[in-house]
């Protein structure tokens, strides 16, 4: 029996082959629909898929340091904690819930504010709950361990010496500087954003086909200020004395490098801490800068500089100064103190309205005004801050004659204190007047030098005889029977002049019972470094009490004699004493912030070249030399890094045990250096 | 090639059949090292060795007359149901389904094994004529038994559950009714009866995941991040493999883990992006040859058991690929089932390759007494 019956088996054989046809016409719809799927819907699918995994992963720019110019760091970028919430992943609403209630113990929030970020939009799967928390509260977050929670790292602005100089510094934003110098270098600070291409699974997870950016690419240039911090601080402490003291509403003193321009420091009451810049705009206003002020009687030195220099007076004249009450042009010009007969010199030291006004007279119109833009009244002196006042002069044209009189005293028209004393260190350096600059030099990561400020002549304004005339006639104002005599010091000849300003009713318009007291001056003397400006804005008290020579220039006493110890300059006593050692430390370079102390300890060392600084070994560039950071505290140890570009990273707390890389390694700049911090 | 006589076994062994099992092995083991690169275990390897042992058993298998398993029928059958009945009780419970059973430190699918069970069964109730059509041909009333004897597995499987392999289980039972000779009335009766059984199953017996699947699979973007969410990734790696696909172990949607099951049921969305429409036409053609090798070995049996038995191989095959495909590729509903020798799973790989087995015995002795 080789074969069943032919009919069964013709049966099957039907069978099979209507069946196989059957399942071959399935298979060619599933192959058809293999077609459409990969050929017809190929590019819509493809995107999909491209999507859903392709991501660009934006690294946010690192901003760029801020440093005085020792390199003290006064504005620096580090990462701290942001917290954010996928909030697709919590399963149930209850379970939501528990993790807002949570959450918000966590933060110190209201629980009602987390939750409806965690429900606000659920579709999205990335919300921000945080951003920019303290480490405490990361750590609370962190301990919670919430699943769909998750911190990130972000870098945060922090001002390291809280109120120093914020003013000048100013403060940055959600994502841009927005006062001051961060508002103000913005381009060079910012930094740059990289974004790297990135691959991201079905679990969120992130592949980065080519590494994360190096830190240097993401940061911006450090820039160095002119500030002295030390100066710096002693200028906040005197002002805020002397305002506290007056009960004065604000004040502002600036401390000027007649020599250069250098700004070195720049103060202004209220003080206002960066790192809580809060919202009220009048406390973040940089009054030294921004504010236009009638001077006063300090814009007598211009005055009489000017009149000397073209001639229409002379040193040795006599001026009558009609007793303290002078009738003129139907209006009646008072003094504080009266005087008769007086020399220049005389009316700078009592300060006479009345011959200023004599002299304005002298000059006429035209060359008065002149003079005092010669001076740089009247225009911005371009020194790097926003909003930047100009200031207000009369147009000669136009200009009754009253008003020449009252701007020979510093009525009528205004300035900034910035203009005002750059102008007075035209009279300091013997004449020349010079931009005013705050920024020393602005450097990228990679070592390229971006902005480099220096001593810029904006135009010779008096010859150097009438200079030295009038800085003689400024000494007068602080010997005794001057109005100045509180800025006077024991060990520096000091220059200066009050100045005591009736402030415009900006109601009533006219003169109100408020005041501005001033002294404007600089020291030694002799051989004058630098000039300073102290304003005290509306102390408390009437008439005499309250005066440019008795609210300001104690203040202006203090803050010049530390200046001066700061800066190395010896009292005129000692200096008769070492005439050889200047001499030599002249020819060294020695920067100007050594004090008397350090100076001794440099004739005592030989290797004077050598003791500076270490960097003058030649490195190739965009590298940089770690320094040995034993022993050093914190702050210590990031001025040292931060000289070299380099970032720190801190364990611990107290002072410096062990660090990574090791000391003398030559590294990249912008490379972090692992310091362990140990209690001593 | 003969060595010794005309009559050698090798001689008269299906040859195409064998090669085409082999490149579907081949391919199915290259592709599954893909799929599980990320693994932390050489799946791909596991997978071998299973197939090494399943073509050990064949071979073995071929020296016994396939007639002998005529007489295993109802053993078989019963030790199936013992078996479901032990995973009921004792199975392991993966992802919310008892479907495995632990025997030492391995675990075996028993509801892979039932298919072949069924199989036999059936080939053997329509082939004895134990109880037979009472008219000729099977009305109705003759098919309550065989149905019956179907469902009870089916039952059990369902009760894991595991929706697909049941469901997988009754097309291949119902494809050799089929063959049996059924009045065309009693089919369509049954086809209406089906319909309202559907609805019936679908208020009271699917679990509410099962509904989802089939929600999902009528309006996928509607849960794009839920139920639909797999059929939708993989539409997307089916289609983002276009003409030739990215290349092995290039596909980003397996690689980056955005297909579910991608080792197991979705093991050809792998296939389809790494080697595109090509490389689909190429592996659904070896499904279809080896459907119609098993369809030949049917109709030139040397008898009505041998018939049934590669006519029940042949819709194993045919159901499993043709299910398989269609869900990844969005026509079918998500149905957990396996694509025969390239899906990971030493159970269901034995039992296919018990399958092909099962042709080359009957393909083998169709010229033998």
């Amino acid at each position: 029996m080789k074969k069943r019956g032919d009919d069964a088996g013709r049966w099957m054989r039907l069978r099979a082959f209507i069946v196989g046809a059957l399942l071959l016409a399935l298979f060619a719809t599933v192959l058809g629909r293999a077609a459409k799927v990969q050929l017809l819907d190929r590019s819509r699918l493809s995107r999909l898929q491209r999507d859903q995994t392709k991501r660009e992963l934006e690294w946010q720019p690192r901003r760029g340091l801020i440093a005085d110019r020792h390199g003290d760091p006064l504005a620096i970028t580090q990462d701290v904690d942001s917290i954010f919430a996928d909030p697709t992943a919590f399963e149930s609403a209850p379970a939501r819930e528990v993790a807002a209630e949570l959450l918000a113990k966590a933060l110190r929030t209201d629980r009602k504010k987390v939750l409806s970020k965690l429900v606000s939009d659920q579709q999205k799967r990335f919300v921000w709950i945080k951003r920019r928390v303290d480490e405490p509260t990361a750590l609370r977050v962190r301990a919670l361990a919430l699943d769909g929670v998750e911190l990130v790292k972000e870098p945060k602005r922090f001002y390291p010496q809280r109120e120093l100089a914020g003013h000048v510094l100013g403060f940055v934003g959600e994502d841009a500087g927005q006062e001051g110098l961060e508002r103000e270098l913005e381009s060079y600070l910012h930094g740059k954003g990289v974004s790297v291409p990135a691959t991201r699974d079905a679990r969120g997870a992130m592949v980065l086909e080519h590494g994360a950016p190096d830190v240097s690419e993401l940061t911006g240039a450090t820039v160095t200020l002119t500030l002295d911090s030390a100066i710096q601080v002693v200028a906040e402490r005197e002002l805020t004395r002397a305002v506290t003291a007056a009960h004065a509403a604000a004040g502002f003193a600036i401390v000027l490098d007649v020599n250069s321009g250098a700004v070195l420091a720049l103060a202004s009451n209220p003080l206002f801490d960066a790192n809580k810049p809060g919202r009220d705009p009048g406390v973040w206003r940089n009054r030294a800068v921004q504010d236009q002020l009638e001077p006063g009687s300090t814009i007598k030195s211009f005055l009489i500089s000017r009149a000397l220099e073209e001639d229409v007076l002379k040193v040795d004249e006599q001026i009558y100064c009609e007793h303290g009450a002078w009738k003129h042009l139907r209006r009646t010009l008072h003094d504080t103190h009266p005087v008769d007969w007086a020399t220049p010199a005389t009316v700078l030291r009592e300060s006479s309205n009345i011959c200023a006004a004599k002299i304005g007279e002298r000059l006429g119109k035209d060359k008065l005004i002149a003079g005092l833009r010669a001076f740089g009244f009247g225009e911005k002196t371009g020194v790097g801050l926003p909003g930047e006042g100009r200031g207000s002069l009369r147009d000669p044209a136009r200009m009754p004659e009253i008003a020449v009189d009252t701007t020979a005293f510093g009525q009528g028209m205004s300035a900034t204190g910035i203009q005002t004393v750059a102008a007075m260190a035209a009279i300091a350096n013997g004449g020349v007047l010079l931009r005013p600059y705050l920024v020393e030099k602005i450097v990228a990561p990679d070592g390229t030098v971006l902005l480099s400020n220096q001593r810029t002549e904006v135009r010779r304004v008096l010859r150097p005889e009438t200079a030295r005339l009038v800085t003689a006639m400024l000494e007068e104002v602080v010997h005794k029977g001057g109005t100045g005599t509180k800025a006077a010091l024991s060990d520096y000849r000091v220059a200066g002049k009050t100045g005591t300003a009736q402030k415009v009713d900006p109601v009533r318009g006219g003169y109100s019972e408020k005041r501005l007291a001033s002294f404007l001056g600089f020291v030694p003397a002799e051989a004058p470094r630098v000039a300073i400006l102290v304003v005290i804005d509306e102390p408390e008290g009437k008439g005499v009490a309250v005066t440019g020579g008795t609210v300001a220039a104690p203040a202006w006493g203090a803050i010049a004699n530390e200046t001066l110890r700061q800066l190395g300059v010896m009292p005129a006593s000692v200096r008769e004493q070492v005439p050889l050692l200047v001499a030599s430390l002249d020819g060294a370079r020695i920067p100007m912030d050594l004090t008397h102390q350090d100076l001794k300890q440099f004739s005592a060392s030989e290797k004077i070249g050598q003791g500076l600084d270490l960097q003058a070994t030649k490195l190739p560039t965009g590298r940089a030399l770690v320094p040995d950071l034993a022993g050093l505290a914190a702050r210590s140890a990031i001025r040292k890094l931060a000289e070299r570009s380099l970032e720190p990273e801190f364990k611990g707390s107290g002072r410096a045990v062990a660090q990574s890389p090791r000391a003398g390694s030559i590294v990249k700049r912008g490379a972090r250096v692992r310091v362990t911090l140990a209690p001593p | 090639m003969s060595l010794n006589s005309s009559d050698s076994k090798l001689d008269h062994l299906n040859w195409p059949l064998v090669l085409c099992t082999f490149l579907v092995c081949g391919l199915g083991v290259w592709n599954l090292a893909s799929a599980t690169k990320n693994a932390p275990i050489a799946m791909w390897f596991v997978q071998f060795r299973w197939m090494m042992i399943g073509a050990a058993a064949v071979a073995a298998f071929l020296f016994i007359d396939y007639r002998w398993l005529s007489t295993m029928a109802w053993p078989g059958y019963f030790a199936a149901l013992g078996l479901l009945a032990g995973v009921a009780f004792a199975g392991k419970k993966v992802l919310g389904a008892r479907r495995w059973l632990s025997v030492g430190s391995m675990q075996i699918q028993p509801s892979e094994f039932v298919k072949i069970a069924v199989i036999v069964l059936m080939a053997r109730y329509f082939t004895k004529d134990e109880v037979g059509p009472r008219k000729g041909q099977y009305d109705l009333l003759d098919l309550w038994r065989p149905f019956g004897l179907i469902l009870i597995p089916v039952a059990l499987v369902m009760k894991q559950p595991d929706l697909g392999t049941a469901l997988v289980t009754f097309f291949i039972a119902f494809t050799m009714i089929m063959f049996a000779k059924v009045k065309i009335r009693s089919l369509l009766t049954l086809l209406v009866s089906g319909v309202g059984v559907s609805i019936f199953a679908w208020q009271n017996l699917l679990k509410p995941y099962q509904k989802d699947r089939v929600r999902t699979f009528l309006n996928p973007e509607a849960y794009a991040k839920g139920a639909g969410y797999h059929a939708i990734q993989s539409v997307i790696a089916v289609g983002s493999g276009q003409w030739s696909g990215k290349g092995w172990g290039e596909g980003t949607q397996n690689q980056l883990a955005f297909l579910p099951e991608q080792h197991t049921d979705f093991i050809f969305s792998v296939w389809a992006e790494e080697h595109g429409f090509l490389g689909g036409i190429l592996l659904i053609g070896l499904y279809a040859f080896l459907v119609l090798a098993a369809l030949d070995v049917a109709a030139n049996a040397r008898d009505k058991f041998g018939s049934f038995l590669a006519l029940g191989i042949a819709a194993l095959f045919f159901w499993h690929a043709f299910i398989n495909v269609g869900m990844v590729t969005g026509v079918l509903p998500v149905v957990g089932v396996p694509l025969p020798l390239f899906s990971y799973g030493g159970s269901s790989v034995v039992a296919d390759l018990l399958g092909i087995g099962i042709l080359l015995n009957v393909s083998l002795r169709r010229f033998m007494f």
